[in-house]
């Protein structure tokens, strides 16, 4: 008696079947690792706005977006940082000191060639 | 003269990978159908009929179901309580009636709705989004008083109209999340903010479905008249302005999402080829699973059921899954949905209930005992080999030990189903019994052979399942 074969061998059990292989420099989307969420184009670390992050803007601290956030720094080396009453940001020139409204009120420049 | 045998076993491995492109598929395992409307899923590995529907208490036209359900809330509010809404009405439902009547009066009316799009619960309110005849707006349901307040979308602090759009929605914590056109809408409960346009995906895109899994938002996007989806991840807070990551799809149209057991499932559609396709977002690439035709289907039509991912397909109900993880993925028409025009599955008390009409009469049905709608056709055998055609002379059939009253007919087609070479019907039944031998098949020799298992006369209160079907014969010279 001659057995007919199927055209199909039986296919994988669904366990076999939904596993995400390894793929060397991919990242499955959304991949988080404890708390910190790493996607193709940058990281976060908590929620909400109580977030450290980094991107290509640069780094931050205490906000869901790099521009809402009252600590950063950005990939050019400026630092931002929220103040009462507006905010300070520290280049290789100085400090600057912005009102509310972003105006600057104030600078302290860095003085060069002393040394 | 060369005996052959081939067994049909297994039945829970579904539709063949090729029944979307050729209903005479040669191309499956032992137990894989080329056409089917039948339960593979529920009692593996045997084939049984569909399961039935009967509509709910008041569940038709006859009742107050006048008009189609377009979506039904998956999760109750109550042990015994969801919610469905239409065209005009929202409806409250338990598990086996459409109620009506009570303070305020069930079905309630939403003044100025044309399509309900769908209903979600955040918290101790029901929300229901939905069109009108020009844009849409939400709907605002406390549990406890029940009373509506119908543009609490458009009147309440930081609100504006919705766009005329799908509007799939969905919920974390104290977060709704929802598609509204072109943008995703937030709502956050806590600070009681809502921005009906907090994500903007450009000219042209449409929000196809949202879900929550592994503590981020994952939102289908469709864009150039479906020709391009895309699947974009979002901040969990939904406090960012910007998305978090994105997976292409290419040129293909996105109908759902599905969350299950932490793998999102996305339905799918390449508008150059037949058939839609089930595939899983596996890594960043999304991978087809199996191959369905139909139609697409959308936010408000997919379910959990027996392990698997329950969706609506033109007229008929879609299975793909594995009862146990044991099993292979199949892919099946587990049943078909009542009239021809689906509006929404869900199956918030365990039974599955779908809606659906003709265009004039309308019912909410739910699974209950078996139809005689159900059929299976296997895929085809080739019994020839050489000069030599196949002579089926027997067939063995192994089944369940059956109920009293339980029974199907088989009988077997030749040569891609031609007319003039198919077997008598052979009646499968009597209580007790769980082994048929039919000994002599009115077959002549042919090149290829199916098995064709019919329901039509099996009545609806008793399953006959089948376990097996073997093949018995010898090739002859042509």
């Amino acid at each position: 008696m001659a057995t007919i074969m199927p055209t199909m061998s039986s296919p994988r059990s669904a366990d076999q079947e939904l596993i995400t292989q390894f793929v060397s420099g991919e990242m499955p989307l959304g991949q988080r690792i404890g708390g910190l969420s790493m996607f193709s184009a940058e990281f976060k670390r908590g929620s909400g706005n109580q977030v450290f992050g980094s991107n290509s803007k640069g780094i931050w601290l205490g906000a869901a977006n790099f521009e809402d956030a009252p600590f950063r720094v950005s990939m050019d080396g400026k630092i931002y940082l929220q103040i009462e009453s507006g905010a300070l940001v520290i280049d290789a020139n100085g400090i600057t000191q912005f009102d509310e409204n972003g105006v600057p009120v104030g600078f302290w420049g860095i003085r060069t060639g002393m040394f | 003269m060369e005996p052959f045998d081939y067994t049909f076993s297994s039945f829970n491995e579904g539709l063949s990978p090729l029944a979307h492109i050729d209903q005479h598929s040669f191309f499956g395992s032992n137990g894989m159908a080329a056409e089917m409307c039948a339960d593979v899923l529920t009692n593996p590995p045997f084939l049984q009929q569909s399961p039935g529907l009967a509509d709910l208490t008041q569940g038709n036209e006859d009742g107050v179901v006048t008009e189609l359900i377009r979506h039904i809330l998956d999760q109750p509010t109550a042990e015994t309580t969801t919610f469905g809404v239409g065209t005009s009405k929202l409806f409250k439902l338990s598990p086996t009636e459409v109620l009506s009547g009570g303070s305020p009066s069930w079905p309630q009316t939403i003044s100025g709705m044309t399509e309900g799009e769908s209903v979600i619960r955040l918290k101790e309110n029901l929300f229901i989004l939905y069109n009108k005849s020009s844009g849409g707006d939400i709907a605002a349901m406390p549990l406890s008083t029940e009373v509506i307040d119908v543009d609490w979308g458009s009147t309440v602090e930081g609100g504006i109209p919705l766009q005329k759009a799908p509007h799939p929605s969905s919920v974390k914590e104290d977060i709704m999340l929802f598609g509204n056109g072109r943008y995703v809408g937030a709502y956050i409960a806590g600070d009681g903010t809502l921005d009906t346009q907090k994500l903007d995906f450009g000219e042209g895109s449409e929000v196809a479905d949202i879900v929550f899994n592994a503590n981020l938002w994952w939102i289908a996007v469709n864009f150039a008249d479906g020709r391009k989806g895309q699947i974009y991840l979002y901040d969990p807070s939904a406090t960012s302005n910007t998305l978090s990551d994105e997976a292409g799809i290419g040129n293909q149209s996105i109908g759902f999402l599905f969350v299950q057991n932490g793998n999102v499932f996305v339905a799918y559609e390449d508008k150059t080829a037949t058939g839609f396709i089930i595939g899983w977002v596996s890594g960043r690439s999304l991978k087809p699973l199996r191959y369905f035709t139909g139609s697409l289907p959308n936010h408000r039509q997919k379910t959990l059921y027996f392990n698997s991912i329950l969706f609506a397909s033109a007229n008929a109900l879609k299975s793909a899954g594995a009862a146990v993880e044991q099993l292979p993925f199949q892919i099946s028409t587990h049943a078909l949905a009542g009239y021809d025009t689906i509006g929404a599955l869900a199956a918030p008390f365990g039974a599955p209930f779908v809606s659906s009409t003709d265009g004039s009469h309308y019912r909410l049905a739910k699974f209950s005992g078996y139809s005689e709608a159900s059929f299976w056709k296997s895929i085809l055998v080739q019994v020839s080999r050489g000069r030599s055609l196949g002579m089926v002379q027997s067939a063995i059939i192994e089944t369940y030990p059956l109920e009293e009253g339980a029974s199907c007919k088989i009988s077997f087609e030749a040569d891609y189903s031609d007319e003039e070479n198919t077997s008598s019907e052979y009646l499968i039944s009597g209580e007790g019994k769980f082994r048929f031998i039919l000994q002599s098949i009115n077959l002549k020799a042919c090149s290829n052979v199916r098995v064709h298992v019919d329901y039509s006369e099996s009545g609806i209160t008793t399953k006959c399942p089948i376990r097996s079907i073997t093949l018995l014969g010898h090739r002859t010279e042509a």
